[in-house]
């Protein structure tokens, strides 16, 4: 049996272990492992600069279907969680809006995102770089229509 | 007496006991499941103490018919000395050495016992390594072995409970990329194939299996175990060997 054959089998019997220690991230890492197999779990997905706009959107769509049809209520949170965080990668790392919510809505739930200490210390800072670049798109918006 | 497929639902201490049991048939049947289920980790661990094709396909016969289903190797069995997998390697171990000095052919057949059939085919599935100590090739075998079963199991509960598109998606990206070394289907390919809403869908359609496989090897290795919640420490030691090569 080959090293790699090995590895693949390893990796199987680890999903149990992964599962029996963090139920509640388990869904959500291997959701970004699936997106991008050099990846280990969804924070390191989502807080590496590098990450591409076209992967965040792909994590985005996955991190929003789970919020809906994750199995426990903890997955589906964890989901939301992931899928506002993928849309604050777009804003911090590509200064990109990949999603259709308006700035209030947005603002609100980044807020929210930002006060949850459930959540890894570096998500938080990715949220409140992203609640920061829209407050200031809003303020210059703001400021430009006054302007007129 | 035992259920056409009860092997995947008892643990192996259970059916171990049915062994030494009266019921003669039911006794059969869990020889019959213990000797299926675990001869490929015993051939591939005689293969790679250097025997050739025939000799290993011999002396795996001898083992199960011998040892496994001549019954010493359960009636001496004791749940206290807690891993199934240990017990199987070490009674392989003396056996082989004993081998060494005795055996006979006619011996190898206890009376009334048919051997065992392991098909040429079948042994050549078992991928032999030569970069492996025997102990590896039998946990690698073991592995190979265990992981098949789960998935059996969670095809099967998959397809029960109306899953089958899930099980689709999770053969086509996860099993067969890992047992055949195959390229995963692609998302795109799955979506149309199976009518799914988006690539989303398909990719938590996989999770979901993969967690109920992750909860399945659990209560399976537990199943191997004296004390099933032992069954955490009992992967991270079957990875550890996995790990090992020499």
């Amino acid at each position: 049996m080959s090293g790699a054959k090995r590895e693949q089998l390893g990796e199987a019997l680890r999903w149990a272990l992964e599962l029996t220690n963090n139920p509640s991230t388990a869904a959500a890492d291997w959701l970004a492992r699936d997106l991008d197999p050099t990846k280990a779990t969804a924070l390191e997905l989502l807080s590496d600069g590098d990450i591409s706009l076209d992967t965040l959107k792909k994590a985005k769509n996955a991190f929003k279907t789970m919020r809906i049809v994750g199995e426990h209520a903890a997955d589906r949170r964890l989901g939301g969680r992931m899928y506002l965080a993928s849309i604050a990668a777009g804003v911090v790392y590509h200064n990109a809006r990949i999603s259709t919510q308006s700035d209030g809505a947005l603002l609100k739930a980044l807020k929210e995102f930002i006060r949850d200490d459930g959540m890894p210390e570096k998500l938080r800072e990715l949220a409140d770089l992203a609640y920061l670049s829209i407050q200031n798109d809003v303020n210059r918006n703001h400021k430009k229509k006054k302007g007129r | 007496m035992l259920p056409p497929d009860a092997g995947s639902s008892q643990t192996n201490w259970t059916m171990i006991f049915t062994v030494g049991g009266e019921d003669n048939s039911a006794s059969e049947k869990a020889l019959e499941l213990l000797a299926r289920r675990y001869w490929p980790a015993v051939y591939a661990y005689i293969r790679n103490k250097g025997r050739d094709v025939h000799e290993a396909s011999d002396l795996t016969q001898g083992f199960v018919c011998d040892v496994m289903l001549g019954r010493k190797l359960f009636h001496d069995a004791d749940p206290k000395r807690g891993r199934f997998r240990t017990l199987l390697l070490t009674s392989l171990q003396n056996y082989l050495r004993e081998r060494h000095r005795y055996v006979t052919r006619k011996k190898r057949s206890p009376q009334g016992k048919q051997p065992m059939s392991f098909s040429d085919t079948e042994t050549n599935l078992i991928i032999m390594a030569t970069d492996v100590s025997p102990e590896a090739a039998f946990n690698s075998a073991w592995s190979v072995t265990l992981v098949r079963e789960v998935l059996e199991q969670a095809r099967r509960a998959c397809l029960a409970d109306g899953f089958e598109a899930h099980w689709v998606v999770f053969e086509q990206r996860v099993v067969r990329p890992m047992l055949f070394g195959e390229k995963p289907v692609s998302y795109q390919s799955l979506v149309e194939r199976l009518d799914l809403d988006d690539r989303s869908q398909a990719a938590n359609m996989m999770i979901t299996v993969k967690r109920r496989f992750a909860r399945m090897m659990l209560a399976e290795t537990g199943r191997t175990m004296s004390r099933p919640e032992k069954a955490m420490s009992e992967i991270r030691d079957i990875l550890k060997d996995l790990e090992k090569t020499t």
